[in-house]
């Protein structure tokens, strides 16, 4: 266990090498900026206040921090309520125009827009597990445990969401896709 | 023909927005976050908090339909024991939670909590084949959701790659604007399912049907793996029957007035007021992600009042009002399932938090 002071350098670590990395995870995420913001704001104010629980090896925090934000995105009503006060002040820090809209970005596609939709029909796991891996880069060992996988029954998931993906898609597999794990 | 390496560029073409691209977070933020509270201000921001929250028991409520009034239920029978953990300052009153089954009656102009609706998906399919788990969905069709038509969904999936899903909509999917239903692709033939002329899309490893129903509905069904042949799609959609099945999640009290307004892979379930759409109850599973529990599930949100510790159904739970700004204020509590998944209650501020903890008491979760 870390001692309070290395906790907090710790956290001063993470916050500035991860920090734009859940900004990105937020955004590709959320319908608006604001709530994009309010989503980075809680996820940090819950690594802070969890912070003795910071994993130390660098592979495995942003994970952890993808796993805290997947929840605040899932625990609150954001059509009705602002998580407010912390996502106002995060907004606040940032100069004017700094922080794109999400809104703006995801018309500018239509390509975007079909893979979108596509993606939606599939569910929320295998949605996750599939973005994880090709938004936010992470190996599917370091999807399994943002969400909670053990890394075999990540690998399946990934080749079924992949296979409902295509279907969604109607996009047809290749001839080199070859194994089915079970 | 689509390598995974192939899809990934699809899907990174749909992220739209690239780190590279995105500035550092500010320090200035950092210090918000790590910044220590005197003590003092800590207890004064605890006594506005107490203050606010008893104002907010008297307060009639915003909305003009809904009145809630203030003070304890009435209620029709004996209620269950009391079992609210003491809140930290010492001072809290007991919160009952009445016993099962009972219609929970407010003072004249308030609301009343009734036996609630069963959420069921409006179709089965019989027989089940051997190893398949089925979640069900249900999207659109009310008011909350305006535009949206009404869709079922059951998701019938192995642990392999076998898996089919069974889609009811209101009429015919192509003519939607929104064709995200699997029904833009090109017809590849045709095969007759219960005397009706079903389209079928597909390619390598799946498979669509889609047809019209007697009553004018349309079904589809999309197959992957050993679904995903013909004959084998064809033989589910022949066991679709009309016969309705429950989700798993279900609400035991609902306000009176309110209905079902969806569900998402038997994982979430919302409940709707009829008379005022804007308002919604959801109740939802929440995972245990990062060692989420019920104390930390509330962490880094933001509270008109601090958060109360509550029993529900016999286990430790929490309940907070989470501020609005500028938006109503609304209640979230977190609960446990004995053996089971924690869940959120998710509600408009117009129900006490007595209806609230009323209503936690008898939400259900079969998986």
């Amino acid at each position: 266990m870390t001692t309070p002071s290395r906790d907090v350098d710790l956290f001063d670590r993470v916050y500035r090498d991860c920090g734009t990395a859940v900004l990105g995870y937020a955004l590709r995420r959320c319908d608006s900026r604001e709530d994009a913001l309010d989503v980075v704001a809680e996820t940090f104010a819950i690594a802070w206040r969890r912070r003795t629980d910071l994993p130390p090896d660098p592979g495995e925090v942003r994970p952890w921090l993808f796993g805290i934000a997947r929840n605040c995105l899932a625990n609150s009503l954001r059509s009705t309520g602002r998580a407010g006060r912390l996502g106002e002040r995060l907004a606040a820090s940032f100069a004017p125009g700094a922080v794109p809209d999400p809104a703006v970005l995801h018309e500018q596609s239509a390509d975007a827009g079909r893979v979108r939709a596509a993606l939606l029909e599939l569910s929320d796991e295998d949605r996750e597990l599939l973005t994880l891996i090709a938004w936010e880069g992470l190996t599917p060992a370091q999807a399994a445990a943002a969400l909670g996988l053990t890394a075999g029954t990540a690998r399946v998931r990934l080749h079924r969401a992949r296979g409902r993906l295509r279907a969604a898609l109607a996009v047809p597999a290749s001839s080199e896709e070859t194994s089915h794990e079970h | 023909m689509s390598t995974d390496r192939e899809l990934d560029t699809l899907l990174a073409g749909a992220a739209v927005v690239r780190d590279a691209d995105l500035p550092v977070l500010p320090d200035a933020f950092l210090t918000t976050l790590t910044a220590e509270e005197p003590a003092s201000v800590l207890a004064a921001r605890q006594l506005v908090d107490d203050a606010r929250r008893s104002r907010l028991r008297r307060r009639p409520s915003r909305k003009v339909l809904v009145r809630v009034a203030a003070g304890v239920l009435a209620v029709a029978a004996a209620w269950t024991a009391a079992v609210v953990v003491d809140r930290p300052d010492g001072a809290a009153p007991p919160v009952a939670a009445p016993a099962p089954s009972q219609v929970v009656e407010a003072p004249v102009d308030g609301i009343s909590l009734v036996a609630a609706e069963r959420a069921t998906f409006p179709l089965s399919v019989d027989p089940v084949p051997a190893g398949l788990t089925a979640t069900f969905s249900r999207w659109g069709g009310v008011a909350f959701y305006p535009g949206q038509p009404l869709v079922y969904s059951a998701d019938y999936s192995s642990a392999g790659s076998d898996r089919f899903l069974v889609r009811l909509f209101p009429d015919d999917p192509r003519a939607w604007p929104d064709s995200g239903w699997s029904v833009d692709g090109p017809v590849t033939g045709t095969v007759t399912v219960d005397g009706a002329v079903t389209e079928v899309r597909g390619g390598d490893g799946y498979l669509t049907l889609l047809w019209e129903r007697p009553d004018g509905r349309w079904l589809q069904v999309l197959g992957e793996g050993a679904y995903g042949e013909p004959a084998a799609a064809v033989a589910v959609a022949e066991s679709i029957v009309d016969r309705p099945q429950p989700v798993g999640l279900q609400f035991g009290l609902a306000p009176a007035g309110w209905s079902i307004g969806g569900y998402e892979e038997s994982r979430s379930l919302d409940l709707v007021n009829d008379a005022a759409p804007e308002q919604l109850l959801r109740l939802s599973l929440i995972g245990r992600e990062g060692g989420l529990t019920v104390d930390t599930a509330l962490s880094g949100t933001e509270l008109a009042a601090p958060v109360v510790p509550v029993t529900v159904q016999g286990l430790d739970g929490r309940l907070a009002l989470v501020e609005g700004y500028g938006n109503p204020d609304f209640w979230n509590l977190v609960g446990e399932f004995a053996d089971g998944p924690m869940f959120l209650l998710v509600a408009p501020q117009e129900l006490t938090e007595e209806q609230l903890l009323a209503i936690a008491e008898q939400v259900t979760y079969s998986p």
